[in-house]
């Protein structure tokens, strides 16, 4: 998070003052989440603007944003770029499609998707994130019908291509944080999110809640989409 | 909740008297309390938002109305009571969060949604309802990245104390009575009336549960499926 100590201290002292009976509250632990960096994603201007909330990975439900896109950009003739489109993840598992390949190898992040039973029936456990690498060559200049191209690439390293921002929510590391403990049968949870944070994905961000950024966002005039 | 089993037996005897009437279930069903709805939906805050929830989903509603409000307060450094947070429940199992324990204890409540696999699976069948009573002591200056404190206690209870306001679909109660009839318990008139006189307090029926949504939305309350 970029908000600094000071920034901080007078944060909760502003929280401190509104506590009913007058004591003070107890300092917060600061949130993971970078507030500024989620704003300013929501800010970028376009000429439409989505959110999509996903607590569950649900067959990678999330990804199918790819065809919102393509439908401004083929069916309504408005070419690329006229979307801005941020993917807010906020459960344990739907978090995990954003952790790199090194993670999903050495970590538990196949168990912890498998346990939650959030794994589509054709993931194996292997060295790699299932859900990031493209399955096309990802040319701009693919039909957009065609299954195998670029267009119909419900991948996240596709979708990251085409321009879609990605939140992972602080609450959800920090259930997957306790999660990773009892399937490892312990460790300190602070490992945890630090082995998290160290593996996201490219153009990923952790904001304070996922679920408040679909509030955030709503209030910044984007559309709702939940995944289902 | 301070229902006993006397004041629950005359609720749900006043409540079926009204079945009597030649009007029937539909008239009984109303009137809607309009001016209420509108009142809670008017409630002056800097953020709004409706959640809306068919199940229980692990008390997904509940715990993104914890999450968002907290971030408001915290992460934001907004302070409390920034965020007006409704959840409007309209399914015949997640309405069942807003009975009160007489309720839970002698209807098949729990095997209602069971049957539906809307149960967390820490949920064992008792005599109160498991998503009311608050699991931390409700203290507002506990840590909130304390798991077990205030800030992340998904209940129905401390939520209440926060702030949330509660709805209630009309037409999942009538869901919800005919699908205890076919539970085996009692018939669906009766349960209707039991599920009217059960309500947590402060709670409030709407004609449509997700109707509240879009009538919500239009007010401009941001909006979230859980």
């Amino acid at each position: 998070m970029n908000t600094n100590r000071a920034a901080f201290l007078a944060t909760a002292a502003v929280g401190a003052a509104l506590v009913a009976d007058g004591r003070p509250a107890r300092a917060a632990t600061p949130s993971l989440g970078d507030r500024h960096a989620m704003e300013a994603i929501l800010r970028t201007p376009a000429r439409h603007k989505m959110i999509m909330g996903a607590p569950f990975i649900h067959n990678g439900s999330c990804l199918k944003t790819a065809h919102m896109l393509t439908a401004y950009e083929f069916a309504y003739g408005e070419g690329p770029g006229t979307v801005n489109l941020a993917i807010s993840l906020y459960g344990p598992s739907s978090i995990m499609m954003l952790m790199d390949d090194a993670f999903w190898g050495e970590s538990k992040a196949f168990e912890l998707c498998s346990g939650l039973n959030d794994l589509p029936a054709t993931v194996i456990r292997g060295p790699r994130n299932p859900f990031y690498h493209a399955h096309s060559k990802m040319n701009p200049h693919d039909d957009p019908e065609d299954p195998d191209g670029f267009y119909l690439d419900l991948s996240v390293e596709a979708l990251t291509r085409r321009g879609a921002h990605w939140f992972i929510c602080a609450q959800a590391v920090h259930t997957a944080s306790r999660m990773f403990a009892r399937l490892n049968g312990g460790g300190d949870p602070e490992t945890y999110i630090a082995q998290m944070k160290s593996h996201l994905l490219p153009k990923a961000i952790i904001v304070p809640s996922g679920e408040q950024s679909l509030v955030v966002a709503q209030e910044m005039h984007f559309a709702y989409v939940a995944a289902t | 909740m301070k229902t006993n089993r006397g004041s629950f037996l005359v609720a749900a005897a006043a409540g079926a008297a009204l079945f009597a009437d030649a009007r029937g279930a539909e008239a009984a069903a109303g009137p809607y309390d309009r001016t209420k709805m509108d009142a809670i939906l008017g409630h002056q805050a800097k953020h709004h938002l409706i959640i809306g929830s068919p199940r229980i989903n692990q008390v997904a509603a509940l715990r993104s109305a914890a999450h968002i409000m907290g971030a408001y307060q915290f992460a934001f450094g907004e302070g409390p009571g920034t965020t007006h947070v409704v959840v409007s429940l309209y399914g015949p199992s997640s309405i069942l969060m807003l009975m009160n324990d007489a309720f839970w204890a002698k209807s098949k409540a729990y095997e209602l949604c069971a049957a539906l696999g809307d149960l967390p699976e820490t949920t064992v069948r008792g005599p109160r309802n498991p998503f009311f009573k608050a699991h931390s002591s409700m203290n507002p200056h506990d840590d909130p990245s304390d798991i077990r404190g205030f800030w992340h206690d998904y209940t129905v209870q401390a939520l209440t104390r926060r702030g949330v306001s509660w709805f209630i679909c009309t037409e999942a109660l009538h869901t919800a009575s005919r699908e205890l009839a076919q539970l085996g318990a009692g018939d669906i008139a009766t349960n209707f009336a039991q599920l009217k006189a059960s309500l947590l307090p402060g709670t409030l029926i709407v004609p449509s549960g997700s109707q509240a949504l879009v009538v919500a939305q239009e007010r401009h309350y941001t909006y979230q499926a859980a």
